[in-house]
C-alpha cells in the first residue's frame, strides 16, 4: 500500500479490535503504525480487559493518558497492590448500603430499625487522589437526606443518573403492598426525568397491611431506563411477583410476571433479558419487551438446571451477585452535580455482555430431623453463555414439555387459594380515581391458574387486529411448567371460571387497547427448553465451596470478583505465637510462608509480613477476626495472558485449585494462599458431602490472588478502581470503611 | 462586493491539465478556499497543484460538484463524528458508487483528498478501504492490497501467538 502512515492510520480508525490485530500482523509498516499508537493501543487493551470506553477518543484525557491508567490500575489488580489507602469519616449508618459508581450510599435506622435517612459519600479515585488528614482520614463529600416520610425497606442507585430508587411500604389507605420512589440523589426531590416519580407494585389482594418483620425478601435494580423488583414470597400467598419498568419513558406499563413457587433471585442480563433463579435450582432465562411498548409478560427462552441434589435435600435459598448492572453506563448524563469534573471520572466500564455473576447456593436436608447443617457453594459464570448460549444446546427435545402435553389439565393450585384474585377484582375499577393511588398503578390479577396448564389452549382476549402505526402490545404467556397466573396492567380482574375462557373487554379497557394497539394472548411458537446441568454446566462455571459465615453478597466488578477470607486454624495459631513473641519479623515470615503457601517470588513479602505482625500488635485483634484478601478474575484474556507469562514449570500454574481434589482426593479446606497469580485453567473437583448426587466437576478459568496482608473487616466491596474494606458492629452497622485505591 | 457563486477559478494539474471551475465547488477543498482568501487580487494565472493529477482532480471536481453547497465541517461535527466513527463505515449511495474505482485510483482520490483538505472526501475513501480490510485475514490482505510480507518467520509466530486472545471473542 502506497499511502503515508497518516492516512494507513486513518483507514484503521474506522477498524473494530478484532480487524485491527489482524492488521497489525499484514507487516511491519502495519505492525508499526498499530503498535506506536496510543489510540489503537488503548482499544486494544480496552478489549483485552474487557472493557468498553464512555468516552470518544477525541475526547479528554488524551489517549496515552487512559491507556496508562488501565494499564496501571490492571495490574494493581492482577497484583492486588493498591496505591492508596484512606478510612472514611462516616456518619453514623445502618445495614442497607449500596456501593455504585464511586458513591457510597448507607442506610440510617431508627429504633424501629427502619431507615430513616440515607447518607451518601462521594469516593476519590485514583486519577485524583484526596488530601489525606494527618489521622489518616479524608475529607469527602458527603450529604445526608431524611426518610422520615416513608417507610424504606431497600434502595439502590446509579449516580450516572443521579437516580435514587427507594423501596417502601405503601401507606395504609393504598391498594398497593410497595411503593417504589425515584428521587434525585443530589436532592432527594422527584426525579426531574421520572414521568410518575412513584411506581405501586402488588395489589395487596384484601389481606391486611403486613408488618416490617413479616415482609418479603425483595429486591430492586437499576438497569439504565429500566427498573426490576423482585418480591420473593408474596406474604398473600400468590408467590413471588416480578415486575419492571422503563421509569423514563413509560411508568405506567409495565412487564409482569409471577411464579408460585417462588423466585429466589433475579438478575439482569441485558435491555431485554433477564435471569430468574428458581428455588427448585435452575435458572430460567427470559425475554421482554421493553416496557415503553406497553405491559407485557416475559418470555421464557431457556432453562438451565444446577446439579441433581441428592435425595431428601433441597435449596435452603439461592442468590445472585453482579455488578454493575448491564444498562449502568457511567456519566452517562451529566446531570449528578458530583460528576461534572474530572473528579470521579469513570473512563472505562465492564462490557455489558461478559460479566461475571456469583450464585451462591445453600442447602439443607429438611427431612432429617435431626440434621440441621446447612451445606453452602458459590459458583461463577459468565453472562455471555446465557446471552450467546451455543446451539446445539437446543436441539435436544423437551421432554419435560412434552410430557405434560399428555395431561390436558393439571390443575397447579388447589382450590382454596385460587380465589386470592377476587379481591383485587371487585376494587380495581372502582378505586382507580382515588387520589391516593399513584399514577402508575392500574395493575390488576388475571388468575388463570385454576384453568392454564401448559398444555391447554390458551384463549385470545381480544381481537389481534394491529392498530395502525401502532406497536401491536402482544402478551405471551412464558411456557413452562410453572406458568400460574399472571397479570397485565389492564384496570379489570378477569375470574377464570371455565375453560372457555371469553371474557368480555369492559368498553374501558378495550379503548385502551385500541388505543395503545391490540393486546392478546396467544399461543407460543416455542417451548421452553430444558437444559441439564451435565450439557451447559461443567464447563461455564467454577464451583467452591462457601464458609456459611461470609456474605452472601459477593463483591463483583466486571468479570473480578473479591472476597475477605478468614485465616485457617493454622495460620491463627502461628499468628497467636506472633504476637505473643513479637520476635524478629524475618523468622515470622519464614514460618509463615512455610505454613500457608509457597511465595518465593515476591519481593514485599518481608514488609507485609510485619504489617501483619503490626496488625495483630497494635489493633489488639484477635487473629480469628482477621482476614485477607482473595481476588479472583475470570477474564479469559487475563487468564491467557498469565498463563504464557509464567513459565510452564511454575508451581503457580495448577489444573485446578491445588488441594481442592483434582485427583478425587483430598479435601478443599484449606485452600493455601497465592500471593502471586496463579492460573487455574483445567477442571477442578468440589466435593459435596453427599449434598449433591455427585461431586462437582467445574472447569471455568480464572486467575487468583490474595493479599498477604490481612485486615480486621467483615465485608468487601469493589469497583473499577477501589475496594471497600467495611467492619460491622452489632445489626451489621457499620463501624468503620477503608479505601484501598488501585 | 461579487457575488463569489459565480467567480471562475482556474486550477492546473501536475500534468498541466487545466481545469476552470466555480469558486464555490474548488472552496470544497479546504486548501484551495485558504489559497484564495489569502490572495487581494484577482489573478487569472491558474493555481498549481503539483500533487494532483487530472484523472485525479476530474474525479474530486465530480464529488465537490455533487456535494457543493453543504456545510463544511467544522471542528465540533469533527468530535461528534470521532464517536460514532467505531460504528459507521456507512457511505451514502451517491458517494459509493462514484468511489466504485479501480484500487490504484481509490489511493490517489485519498492522496489527492488529503492534499487539498476535503476532509468529507478523506473518510469516504478512508471507510472504503477500511471495510475491503474487515473480516479478511492477514494474508488475504497482503493479496488485496499486494503488500509484502516482511515478519521473520519467529515475528510471526510471536504475532500469532500475542493475538490469539482475539480469536475467540
Amino acid at each position: 500500500m502506497t499511502l503515508p502512515p497518516e492516512l494507513i492510520w486513518h483507514i484503521l480508525s474506522y477498524l473494530s479490535v478484532p480487524d485491527l490485530i489482524t492488521c497489525s500482523a499484514i507487516s511491519t509498516k502495519f505492525a508499526k503504525i498499530i503498535n506506536e499508537s496510543s489510540r489503537f493501543q488503548y482499544l486494544i487493551e480496552l478489549a483485552k480487559s474487557r472493557m468498553v470506553s464512555t468516552l470518544p477518543a477525541s475526547a479528554h484525557p488524551p489517549s496515552q493518558t487512559r491507556l496508562n491508567i488501565l494499564r496501571e490500575r490492571e495490574k494493581s489488580w492482577r497484583y492486588l497492590r493498591w496505591k492508596g489507602r484512606h478510612r472514611l469519616k462516616l456518619p453514623p449508618t445502618g445495614s442497607v448500603y449500596e456501593f455504585v459508581g464511586g458513591l457510597y450510599g448507607n442506610g440510617r435506622e431508627d429504633e424501629q430499625r427502619v431507615t430513616a435517612s440515607v447518607s451518601f459519600v462521594e469516593l476519590p479515585n485514583s486519577l485524583d487522589m484526596p488530601r489525606v488528614n494527618e489521622d489518616g482520614s479524608v475529607d469527602l463529600k458527603m450529604w445526608t437526606h431524611c426518610m422520615g416520610d416513608i417507610q424504606i425497606l431497600d434502595f439502590t442507585m446509579d449516580p450516572a443518573q443521579d437516580l435514587l430508587v427507594l423501596v417502601a411500604l405503601a401507606p395504609p389507605q393504598s391498594k398497593y403492598v410497595y411503593e417504589l420512589h425515584l428521587r434525585s440523589l443530589s436532592t432527594n426531590e422527584p426525579h426531574p426525568r421520572a414521568p410518575s416519580p412513584v411506581l405501586a407494585c402488588l395489589l395487596r389482594a384484601d389481606l391486611p397491611l403486613p408488618s416490617i418483620d413479616v415482609l418479603a425478601a425483595i429486591r430492586v435494580q437499576v438497569s439504565g431506563s429500566l427498573i426490576a423488583f423482585l418480591v420473593k414470597e408474596d406474604h398473600g400467598d400468590r408467590g413471588a411477583h416480578m415486575e419492571i419498568w422503563n421509569w423514563e419513558n413509560s411508568p405506567q406499563n409495565s412487564c409482569q410476571m409471577a411464579r408460585l413457587s417462588g423466585i429466589d433471585d433475579f438478575t439482569m442480563l441485558s435491555h431485554n433479558t433477564f435471569l430468574l433463579v428458581r428455588p427448585s435450582g435452575r435458572f430460567e432465562v427470559y425475554t421482554f419487551q421493553d416496557p415503553a411498548n406497553g405491559s407485557n409478560c416475559p418470555i421464557s427462552r431457556a432453562s438451565y438446571a444446577f446439579p441433581p441434589l441428592s435425595d431428601g435435600y433441597a435449596y435452603w435459598y439461592i442468590t445472585m451477585s453482579s455488578n454493575p448492572p448491564p444498562g449502568y453506563v457511567p456519566n452517562a448524563h451529566n446531570t449528578f452535580p458530583g460528576n461534572n469534573s474530572s473528579d470521579n471520572q469513570q473512563i472505562y466500564y465492564p462490557r455489558p455482555d461478559e460479566r461475571i455473576h456469583a450464585c451462591c447456593v445453600y442447602i439443607s436436608n429438611p427431612n432429617r430431623e435431626d440434621n440441621t447443617q446447612v451445606y453452602s457453594f458459590v459458583f461463577f459464570l459468565n453472562i455471555k453463555t446465557f446471552l450467546n448460549p451455543p446451539e446445539e444446546w437446543f436441539q435436544r427435545t423437551p421432554t419435560h414439555a412434552r410430557s405434560s402435553r399428555r395431561h390436558p389439565v393439571r390443575i397447579q393450585r388447589d382450590g382454596s387459594s385460587s380465589n386470592s384474585s377476587s379481591g383485587s377484582s371487585g376494587s380495581a375499577s372502582s378505586s382507580r380515581s382515588s387520589s391516593s393511588t399513584p399514577p402508575s398503578s392500574t395493575s390488576s390479577v388475571v388468575d388463570l391458574s385454576t384453568l392454564l396448564t401448559p398444555s391447554s389452549t390458551l384463549p385470545v382476549l381480544a381481537p389481534s387486529a394491529p392498530t395502525p402505526g401502532g406497536n401491536p402490545a402482544t402478551l405471551e404467556f412464558p411456557w413452562s411448567d410453572t406458568l400460574e397466573y399472571i397479570t397485565t396492567s389492564v384496570g379489570t380482574a378477569y375470574q377464570a371460571t371455565s375453560l372457555s375462557f371469553n371474557p368480555v373487554l369492559p368498553p374501558t379497557e378495550q379503548h385502551r387497547r385500541r388505543r395503545g394497539g391490540s393486546a392478546r394472548f396467544k399461543l407460543p411458537s416455542t417451548q421452553t427448553t430444558h437444559v441439564p446441568w451435565e450439557v451447559w454446566g461443567p464447563q461455564n462455571t467454577r464451583w467452591f465451596e462457601e464458609s456459611l459465615s461470609t456474605d452472601w453478597q459477593h463483591a463483583i466488578y466486571g468479570l473480578r470478583t473479591v472476597e475477605c477470607v478468614r485465616l485457617t486454624k493454622e495460620e491463627v495459631a502461628l499468628a497467636n505465637i506472633l504476637s505473643g513473641e513479637a520476635s524478629s519479623t524475618s523468622h515470622a515470615h519464614t514460618s509463615l510462608n512455610g505454613t500457608v503457601a509457597p511465595t518465593p517470588h515476591t519481593t514485599n513479602s518481608a514488609a507485609a509480613t510485619t504489617s501483619l505482625v503490626d496488625s495483630f500488635e497494635d489493633r489488639r485483634q484477635p487473629p480469628e477476626a482477621l482476614r485477607y484478601l482473595r481476588l479472583r478474575d475470570f477474564n479469559a484474556h487475563a487468564v491467557a495472558e498469565a498463563y504464557d507469562a509464567l513459565d510452564q514449570d511454575n508451581p503457580f500454574i495448577t489444573d485446578g485449585p491445588s488441594v481442592s481434589t483434582s485427583n478425587g482426593k483430598g479435601k478443599a479446606k484449606d485452600d493455601p494462599r497465592w500471593h502471586t497469580p496463579r492460573v487455574v485453567v483445567g477442571p477442578s473437583v468440589t466435593p459435596t458431602h453427599g449434598v449433591f448426587q455427585e461431586d462437582i466437576v467445574s472447569s471455568l478459568p480464572y486467575t487468583e490472588v490474595s493479599t498477604k496482608e490481612v485486615f480486621d473487616i467483615t465485608d468487601v466491596m469493589m469497583d473499577d478502581c477501589r475496594l471497600l474494606l467495611l467492619k460491622r458492629g452489632n445489626l451489621g452497622r457499620l463501624k468503620t470503611v477503608d479505601v484501598l485505591t488501585m | 462586493m461579487a457575488a463569489p457563486a459565480t467567480q471562475q477559478i482556474k486550477i492546473r494539474c501536475n500534468d498541466e491539465k487545466e481545469f476552470t471551475v466555480d469558486r464555490d465547488v474548488l472552496e470544497r477543498s479546504v486548501l484551495i478556499k485558504n489559497m484564495l482568501e489569502d490572495v487581494t487580487e484577482q489573478q487569472d494565472a491558474p493555481i498549481p497543484l503539483p500533487n494532483v493529477s487530472g484523472p485525479v482532480m476530474a474525479k474530486v471536481l465530480e464529488y465537490c460538484t455533487h456535494h457543493r453547497g453543504e456545510p463544511l465541517p467544522s471542528a465540533d461535527t469533527e468530535q461528534s463524528q470521532d464517536e460514532t466513527r467505531k460504528r459507521t463505515t456507512d457511505i451514502s449511495e451517491w458517494d459509493q458508487k462514484f468511489i466504485t474505482v479501480d484500487q490504484e485510483m481509490l489511493f490517489e482520490i485519498i492522496l489527492a483528498a488529503n492534499y487539498l483538505d476535503i476532509k468529507s472526501l478523506l473518510d469516504v475513501g478512508c471507510k472504503t478501504v477500511a471495510n475491503m480490510i474487515k473480516g479478511k485475514t492477514p494474508e488475504e490482505i497482503r493479496k488485496l492490497f499486494n503488500i509484502v510480507n516482511d515478519f521473520t518467520p519467529e515475528e510471526e509466530a510471536q504475532i500469532k501467538k500475542e493475538n490469539e486472545w482475539a480469536e475467540d471473542r
